[in-house]
């Protein structure tokens, strides 16, 4: 539920009130930046275009048409800002259902017994970098920040079902093939 | 057999599976989460599955954000956004008069209807600055100095302030009274003695909590302190206590008193009623069958008392850090929870509406 205090400021920095902008910045850096984090995959990056989305959305304040929406109006210059990024990163996505997927790699790499936990993390980690883009960004949103999947939905413009599907199918992806190879190491 | 069933990600049910996830995600309802629950309790396969899998994602998470750097940097954006903004000019409302009219104006003036052009243009552009300044319904604006986690600055009254810090912020007020913010609360001072302001409206001490908590150690003076909430208003004039008012659209106000009295007031459209709360106990004004209702004051809840016991500690050295225990306390219970998304606070199981004499009407 969006805040009347939001459209408050909103209203406020329209008649020039600048420095209300800077409470509605420190509500949505977090998720910005995040959000950012799971489209480009660099803090670094994520830092500059989340800056920029601000920016942007600060000048065009006056072409949001319902201020109870600024939060996913937001989201979807962060969306197009990562977007223009990664092609000049020269990755040329065009949207989260069109970027592209990546072969799930059968590889795993092997580590030495170890503590068991932080072994599988390594791992895991490595795979997730491998799963199609449309699972990762959901996944990494989710690890980041443990947001709820109505959240992740708002970030991402998704249906929240879909959300739902993909994280899970995303998880499965994720531990394909793990159990097969340790069973081999326990000698299965 | 124990290390064959260690590492099970294919050995729980498949139609159990997702429900697994969603327990962990904590996307299910109470419901939902006691029939996992009870699953779990009789299938060995499956809450292996949920063990190790809860496990690693815990892990995944906390190794993802070490990747990330996570806690420095979004902090930082809100500074590099606000150090640019002075450069650049939103289009306010007089502007969005002014522009097309000059636009209008330039075509007249190409045209060699200058007199015209000119006459017109020169009207509106009054009326569009006249609109800019408000004349007429000229706000003269107040201001307080409070001090924000030890960082002294100028704020508007009525203006929302907002609490990112996942930490919450200490918010020290002019009279050395102090408030512990948490994350996610807005709030608004109304009204402040403040020697250093350029004025004030009217003498007592006022805030307007909109949603979230206050932690309040209020400095004894004659004038009252007051908390006003969408349904309730609580007033002190120098004690601790509590304030909390949940985010979604049956607003709940819970009063705590750690020390001293305060006094609790309904707000509604029907009859006025207030309660005086006393140490050591809670009250609760809420939304019922359309109208508003004040609890008789109780006992207070231990683990709100918890907190307040915290805060208190906390508060001379003024570590928010000291009470991020208590957000972890507060998403365990599921009374608030970090991501938003928060269940209603529960209403007190010995407490019944219909019992005599428990609920004001």
């Amino acid at each position: 539920m969006v805040h009347k205090a939001e459209v408050t400021l909103i209203n406020q920095v329209l008649n020039g009130r600048k420095e209300c902008y800077r409470p509605l910045v420190e509500k949505y850096q977090q998720k910005v930046f995040l959000l950012a984090c799971s489209l480009v995959r660099n803090a670094a990056e994520a830092q500059d275009v989340a800056q920029e989305a601000f920016l942007q959305a600060y000048k065009n304040l006056h072409t949001l048409k319902d201020r109870e929406k600024f939060g996913p109006w937001l989201y979807g210059i962060t969306r197009n800002l990562c977007f223009t990024a990664l092609r000049q990163m020269k990755v040329q996505p065009e949207s989260i259902e069109t970027l592209p997927s990546q072969e799930i790699s059968n590889v795993v790499v092997m580590r030495p017994p170890g503590e068991d936990g932080l072994d599988i993390v390594e791992t895991l980690l490595a795979k997730l970098d491998q799963l199609p883009e449309k699972y990762q960004v959901l996944l990494r949103l989710k690890y980041l920040e443990d947001y709820s999947y109505q959240e992740i939905a708002e970030m991402l413009d998704l249906p929240v079902d879909l959300v739902r599907s993909r994280l899970f199918e995303g998880r499965r992806l994720l531990r394909e093939g793990m159990d097969r190879i340790r069973r081999v190491e326990n000698g299965q | 057999m124990a290390s064959e069933r260690r590492y099970c990600y294919t050995g729980c049910c498949t139609e159990w599976e997702q429900e697994i996830h969603l327990y962990i995600d904590g996307e299910l309802s109470p419901a939902g989460c006691e029939r996992v629950r009870r699953h779990l309790a009789k299938c060995e396969d499956c809450a292996c599955f949920y063990r190790v899998v809860e496990r690693e994602e815990q892990l995944l998470s906390g190794r993802l954000r070490q990747k990330v750097a996570m806690s420095a940097v979004p902090s930082l954006i809100a500074d590099q956004v606000m150090d640019v903004i002075p450069s650049l000019q939103p289009i306010t409302w007089g502007q969005r008069i002014t522009k097309p009219v000059w636009a209008a104006a330039s075509y007249c003036l190409d045209q060699n209807r200058r007199h015209y052009a000119l006459a017109a243009s020169m009207l509106i552009c009054v009326i569009g600055v006249l609109l800019t300044m408000r004349i007429g319904n000229v706000e003269e604006e107040h201001f307080v100095h409070i001090k924000r986690n030890g960082t002294l600055m100028r704020v508007t009254l009525f203006e929302p302030i907002y609490i990112s810090r996942p930490e919450g912020e200490f918010i020290e007020f002019p009279d050395g009274s102090l408030a512990y913010a948490t994350y996610d609360t807005w709030f608004s001072v109304n009204a402040y003695q403040d020697e250093g302001g350029t004025s004030n409206v009217g003498t007592d001490r006022r805030l307007s909590l909109k949603s979230g908590e206050l932690y309040l150690d209020v400095r004894p003076a004659k004038e009252g302190f007051s908390v006003i909430c969408p349904n309730s208003r609580t007033m002190v004039f120098g004690t601790q206590f509590y304030i909390r008012i949940n985010s979604g659209p049956m607003k709940e106000t819970t009063v705590v008193v750690r020390t001293g009295q305060v006094s609790v007031e309904k707000l509604g459209k029907d009859q006025m009623a207030s309660t005086i709360v006393e140490k050591g106990y809670m009250t609760k004004v809420f939304s019922y069958n359309g109208t508003v209702r004040m609890r008789i004051p109780y006992k207070a809840d231990p683990l709100l008392m918890k907190r307040l016991n915290l805060f208190n500690e906390a508060k001379e050295d003024r570590s928010a850090q000291r009470l991020v225990p208590l957000l972890d306390v507060i998403s365990k219970n599921g009374v608030l929870s970090r991501s938003g998304s928060a269940p209603e606070p529960p209403i007190l199981p010995d407490i019944l509406p219909q019992q005599a004499g428990e609920v004001f009407e």
